[in-house]
C-alpha cells in the first residue's frame, strides 16, 4: 500500500485519463471507418490494455503504459500480415479465429503484466541499496568534517551561540554560525 | 659612561665568583665590605680591570629602597675630593646569576669615620679643625652638588671619613637611595622629620645645610647632644624651641662656630643659610646672628587626647595623630574658640572653618570624610608640614616616592591613593602662606593622575600612578623584580631571564607590568591595555601582550628572546583555537614553535594573528557546517525514502517497468518490421 504521503504526490485522477481516452476515440473512430479490419483486430487484441487502463487506479496509468506497448507488439504481426496480403474483414475474422493469434496477442499483454509486477520490486531493492550506500557515505563525511573542523561543526546555531556566550573566545565560531546560517 | 648591562655575562656569573661590570670593573662577592654598607644595599670589594688603580668598592643595590637612577649620570661627573666619587654603574648578574641587580662602583674612602655611630662619644673636634678643614671641604661639596641640583640627603658625622691622615674630610655616597632615606630625624628639618618613610620629598640643598649644621654640632661636642630624646619628642622640641636650642640643649658651641651652625639650623627655609651665605662666611664676612622665629603661642593651651597644644603647629601634629578626637574638636567648636580667643587669630579661624565645611558640608560622616577634614584642617594650621592623612605624612613632591616605598615594603597604598584622589596635594599648595610655584606643576600632575587612579583595569590604578610619579623606578612586578628592569627594553630582557625561573607564573603579565609598559613605552595605545582586563577574550589578551612586547623589541632592537617567546607560546592555546581546522591549527602551532626558537616576538604575532588565514579558516568552517547540515538533511531524506518502499515500488518501480515495456516493444516492433520488410512473400 502506498503511504498517504506518496499518494499525495501523485497527480489527481480527475479528468486526465478520461480526456486522453476521449481524444483517442475521437481520432480512432474516423480511422476505423477507413480501416475496419485493422480496427476490429486492434479492438479485440487490445482488450487487456483496456482492462489495465480501467483497473489501474494510478493516475499515471502505469499498468496500461506497461501492458499496452507489449500488447501492441502482440497485435502488430497480424495487422502487418493483413496489410501485406488482403486488408479485409474476412482476413480479420480468420485471424481472430486462429487461437495462435489470441495466444500471441494476449501472451504479449501477459508479458507486459509480468513486467508490471516484477520490475518494481527489483527497482525498489536497488533503490534501497543505493540509499543505504549513500547514507554510509554521508555518515563518513560527517565524521570527517567533525574530525577536521571540530565538534562545533555539529553544533546547532543556538548551541554555538550559547557556547560563545559562555566563552568569549568563541566569537569567531559564532560568526561562522551566522555565516553558515546565511 | 656607565657600563652597558650584559645579560649574557650576568647569567654565567654570580655566587662567589668575581662578577664583571662591563669590561672596566670586577666585583668580588666573596669579599663583603660591611663597614661601607649603604641604605640601598651591601658593599663588596671591587677592582678596576684597566686604567684606574684607585681603590674602589661596589654597592649592590638590594632593591628594597627606590633607586636614585635619575641622578646617577650627573653624580659621575662630580669630582670633588670631599665626596666619594661614583666611578661606574650598571647591572650585574648576582646571587649565582639568579638575579640581576644594579651595581654602583665608588672610590673607597680611606681612614676612619668622624663618628662611628650617632650614639658614639668621641673627642670633640678642635674648633680650628672644623673651621679650616670640615666646613671648607664640605662647603665645596655642597656647592658642587647644589650646582648640579643634587641633594645629598645623608650628611651626618658617621657618613664622613678622614682621609690623608685626617687632613681631608670625605662624605660618602648618596647615590644608592633617595635623599633623606635612612637619615635620622635629628638631621632633618621639622617638616621633613614629620614625614613618613619616603614621603619627605626630593630634598634640597637647604636640607643638606641643615644636616650639615647638626653634623657640626656633633663634631664640636664629640657626641649627639639629643641622643636621649626620642624622635617625636625631638620634633616637638624643635617646634617649641627651635632646632638649634632643641638639639643643643644646655651645651655650648665655640663662639666662631655658633654663627654658621645657627644659620644652617634655622627652621624657616627662607632664612636658613644656603651655600652662598656659607661662602660669604668662609670668605670672612661675618653676618649678624639670626634668631629662629618661633611659632606664635596661645594664651592658653588646647587639650587633645590628654596632651596640650600651645601653638598651631603642635596642635596640627596632635590632630593628625588623634583623628577622631580632632574631629570632635572641630565639630564641637572648641578649635574655633581657641583660635579666636586663645590665639587671637580670627582669619585663621575662618580659614579652618571653611576647610572643614568644604569636606564635611556634604552631610556625610564617613571615616573617610573625617580623615579628610582633619587632614585639611591640619594643613591650614601648619601649612609647611607634610600632608598628614590616615597613617601617612608626605610632602606633595614625596607622594610618588612614598608610594614606591610602600610598594617595596608591601604595605597598603590605600592612604596614598586617597591623598591623590582627594586632591590633597593641590590643597596643600593652596594652603601655603607664600606661593610655591615649583609645587604647582607637581600638584597639577597629581591631579591629572586622578583619572588614571579611578580606572581599575590593568595598566591603570595605583600601579600606573606609581610609575608615572617615579620615572626611573624599576618594574616592581614579582615576575621581574629580581632582574631590575627600569626601561621598556630592560623589561624584555628581564622577562627573558624570568622565563628560565622554575616557578614562573603562567603568563608574563600582571598589573605592575601592564602599568610599567603603559608608562615607559609612551607609544603604547591605551586601547591595548583594555585587553588585559579580566574577562576579555584570552586571544585578544595574549595578542595585545605580544603586540606590545614585539613593538618594543623592534623599536629598541632588543636581542632575540627565545625564552620569552616560548613562555608566550605556552599560553597561546586560545589563539590556536581560533583556527577550527585541525590541520591549520597544527600548522600554526608548528609555526609558533619554530618562530619562538628564533626569539622574534613580531614573527610570533604574525604566526598567530594572520587575519587572512583566520578569515579563510572561518569561511572554511562555515562551509563545513553547511556541508554537515546538508548531509544530515540528505540522510534524513534517504531514511524516510527507504522506510517507504511502497512508494518506490509504486512510483519509480512502475515507471521503470513502463519504460522497460516500451523499450522491449520498440525492439520487438523493429525486428518484426524488418522481418516483414525483407520477407519474400
Amino acid at each position: 500500500m502506498a503511504s498517504p504521503k506518496s499518494r499525495n504526490k501523485k497527480k489527481p485522477s480527475s479528468g486526465g485519463g478520461g480526456g486522453g481516452l476521449f481524444t483517442f476515440l475521437l481520432l480512432a473512430a474516423p480511422a476505423s471507418i477507413f480501416a475496419m479490419p485493422t480496427a476490429l483486430l486492434v479492438a479485440v487484441g487490445m482488450i487487456p490494455s483496456l482492462v489495465a487502463y480501467i483497473v489501474d487506479r494510478d493516475p499515471d496509468k502505469t499498468a496500461a503504459m506497461t501492458v499496452a506497448p507489449l500488447n501492441i507488439c502482440g497485435i502488430l504481426p497480424f495487422t502487418m500480415d493483413m496489410w501485406k496480403h488482403q486488408h479485409t474483414m474476412q482476413a480479420a475474422t480468420q485471424a481472430l479465429a486462429d487461437p495462435l493469434t489470441w495466444l500471441v496477442m494476449y501472451g504479449a499483454a501477459a508479458i507486459g503484466w509480468a513486467l508490471y509486477f516484477l520490475v518494481p520490486p527489483i527497482v525498489t531493492n536497488f533503490e534501497v541499496m543505493r540509499a543505504e550506500a549513500r547514507i554510509e557515505t554521508l555518515i563518513g563525511k560527517k565524521k570527517d568534517l567533525v574530525e577536521e573542523w571540530g565538534p562545533e561543526t555539529a553544533m546547532t546555531d543556538e548551541a554555538l551561540i550559547e557556547k560563545h556566550k559562555a566563552s568569549p573566545q568563541a566569537t569567531g565560531q559564532a560568526q561562522a554560525a551566522s555565516q553558515s546560517r546565511s | 659612561m656607565p657600563s652597558d648591562p650584559q645579560f649574557g655575562d650576568a647569567r654565567k656569573e654570580g655566587g662567589l665568583e668575581p662578577v664583571r661590570l662591563g669590561d672596566r670593573f670586577e666585583i668580588l662577592p666573596a669579599q663583603p665590605q660591611t663597614a661601607l654598607n649603604g641604605v640601598g644595599g651591601g658593599a663588596f670589594a671591587a677592582r678596576a680591570l684597566r686604567g684606574r688603580k684607585a681603590d674602589s668598592y661596589a654597592l649592590i643595590c638590594s632593591g628594597t629602597v627606590p633607586p636614585r637612577a635619575d641622578a646617577l649620570s650627573t653624580m659621575m661627573t662630580v669630582e670633588n675630593p670631599g665626596i666619594t666619587r661614583l666611578l661606574d654603574f650598571g647591572l650585574v648578574g648576582w646571587n649565582e646569576g639568579k638575579s640581576r641587580q644594579q651595581a654602583l662602583i665608588f672610590e673607597r674612602p680611606s681612614g676612619r669615620r668622624l663618628l662611628n655611630t650617632l650614639t658614639s662619644v668621641a673627642e670633640p673636634m678642635a674648633e680650628d679643625q672644623i673651621l679650616r678643614m670640615v666646613i671648607p671641604s664640605m662647603g665645596a661639596v655642597l656647592r658642587e652638588l647644589s650646582g648640579r641640583s643634587i641633594a645629598h640627603g645623608s650628611i651626618r658625622p658617621n657618613n664622613m671619613f678622614f682621609r690623608e691622615g685626617g687632613a681631608v674630610v670625605v662624605l660618602v655616597e648618596c647615590a644608592s637611595a633617595p635623599p633623606g632615606y635612612g637619615q635620622p630625624a635629628i638631621f632633618k628639618p621639622v617638616e621633613q622629620a614629620m614625614a613618613t618613610s619616603g614621603g619627605q620629598g626630593r630634598g634640597s640643598v637647604l636640607d643638606d645645610m641643615y644636616a650639615f649644621g647638626v653634623t657640626l654640632v656633633m663634631l664640636a661636642l664629640g657626641r649627639n647632644p639629643a641622643q636621649d630624646i626620642g624622635d617625636d619628642a625631638l620634633i616637638d622640641a624643635k617646634m617649641d624651641k627651635g632646632s638649634f636650642v632643641a638639639i643643643l640643649g644646655n651645651a655650648r658651641l665655640p663662639q666662631d662656630l655658633s654663627e654658621p651652625v645657627r644659620g644652617m639650623m634655622l627652621d624657616d627655609p627662607k632664612q636658613r643659610w644656603g651655600v652662598s651665605q656659607l661662602d660669604l662666611w668662609l670668605s670672612g664676612r661675618r653676618l649678624s646672628p639670626k634668631q629662629g622665629q618661633l611659632t606664635k603661642r596661645a594664651t592658653r593651651p588646647l587639650e587633645l587626647s590628654g596632651k596640650e597644644a600651645w601653638h598651631c603647629r603642635g596642635l596640627a601634629r596632635l590632630m593628625a595623630a588623634n583623628v577622631p578626637a580632632a574631629a570632635v574638636l572641630i565639630e564641637g567648636g572648641d578649635l574655633d574658640r581657641w583660635l579666636r580667643r586663645g590665639l587671637s587669630d580670627d582669619p585663621l579661624a575662618e580659614t579652618v572653618a571653611s576647610a572643614a565645611d568644604a569636606v564635611s558640608g556634604s552631610g556625610s560622616r564617613s571615616s573617610s570624610v573625617v580623615d579628610r577634614t582633619v587632614a585639611r584642617v591640619a594643613m591650614v594650621l601648619d601649612p609647611h608640614a607634610p600632608i598628614r592623612y590616615k597613617n601617612k605624612a608626605v610632602m606633595p613632591d614625596g607622594v610618588g616616592l612614598a608610594l614606591a616605598d610602600a610598594m617595596l615594603r608591601r604595605e597598603n597604598t590605600q592612604a596614598l591613593a586617597e591623598i591623590i584622589a582627594w586632591q590633597l596635594p593641590a590643597y596643600w599648595v593652596n594652603a601655603q602662606p607664600e606661593a610655591k610655584p615649583e609645587m604647582v606643576p607637581l600638584a597639577q600632575a597629581l591631579e591629572g593622575l586622578r583619572s588614571i587612579l579611578e580606572r581599575s583595569g590593568p595598566g591603570f590604578g595605583v600601579e600606573r600612578v606609581l610609575y608615572e610619579t617615579n620615572p626611573h623606578l624599576p618594574c616592581l612586578s614579582p615576575i621581574v623584580s629580581d632582574f631590575f628592569a627600569a626601561t621598556a627594553p630592560d623589561l624584555l630582557t628581564a622577562l627573558e631571564l624570568a622565563s628560565n625561573v622554575k616557578d614562573r607564573p603562567r603568563e608574563p603579565l600582571d598589573r605592575h607590568i601592564a602599568a610599567f609598559l603603559a608608562t615607559r613605552h609612551r607609544r603604547l595605545d591605551d586601547a591595548l591595555l583594555l585587553q588585559f582586563v579580566p574577562g576579555v577574550d584570552p586571544v585578544r589578551r595574549i595578542t595585545a601582550l605580544i603586540s606590545i612586547l614585539g613593538d618594543i623589541q623592534v623599536r629598541f632592537a632588543v636581542d632575540p628572546l627565545p625564552g620569552l617567546c616560548q613562555w608566550l607560546g605556552t599560553v597561546m592555546d586560545p589563539t590556536f583555537s581560533r583556527f577550527y581546522n585541525r590541520r591549520n591549527r597544527d600548522a600554526v602551532r608548528k609555526q609558533v614553535e619554530k618562530v619562538a626558537s628564533e626569539g622574534k616576538l613580531v614573527e610570533l604575532l604574525r604566526a598567530v594573528d594572520d587575519h587572512e588565514a583566520i578569515r579563510r579558516d572561518a569561511l572554511g568552517f562555515a562551509n563545513a557546517r553547511r556541508e554537515f547540515k546538508r548531509a544530515i538533511a540528505e540522510i534524513d531524506d534517504l531514511k524516510e525514502k527507504i522506510a517507504d518502499t511502497t512508494s518506490i515500488t509504486e512510483g519509480v518501480g512502475r515507471q521503470v517497468a513502463g519504460v522497460v515495456a516500451w523499450i522491449l516493444a520498440l525492439g520487438i516492433s523493429s525486428l518484426l518490421g524488418m522481418m516483414i520488410m525483407f520477407s519474400k512473400g
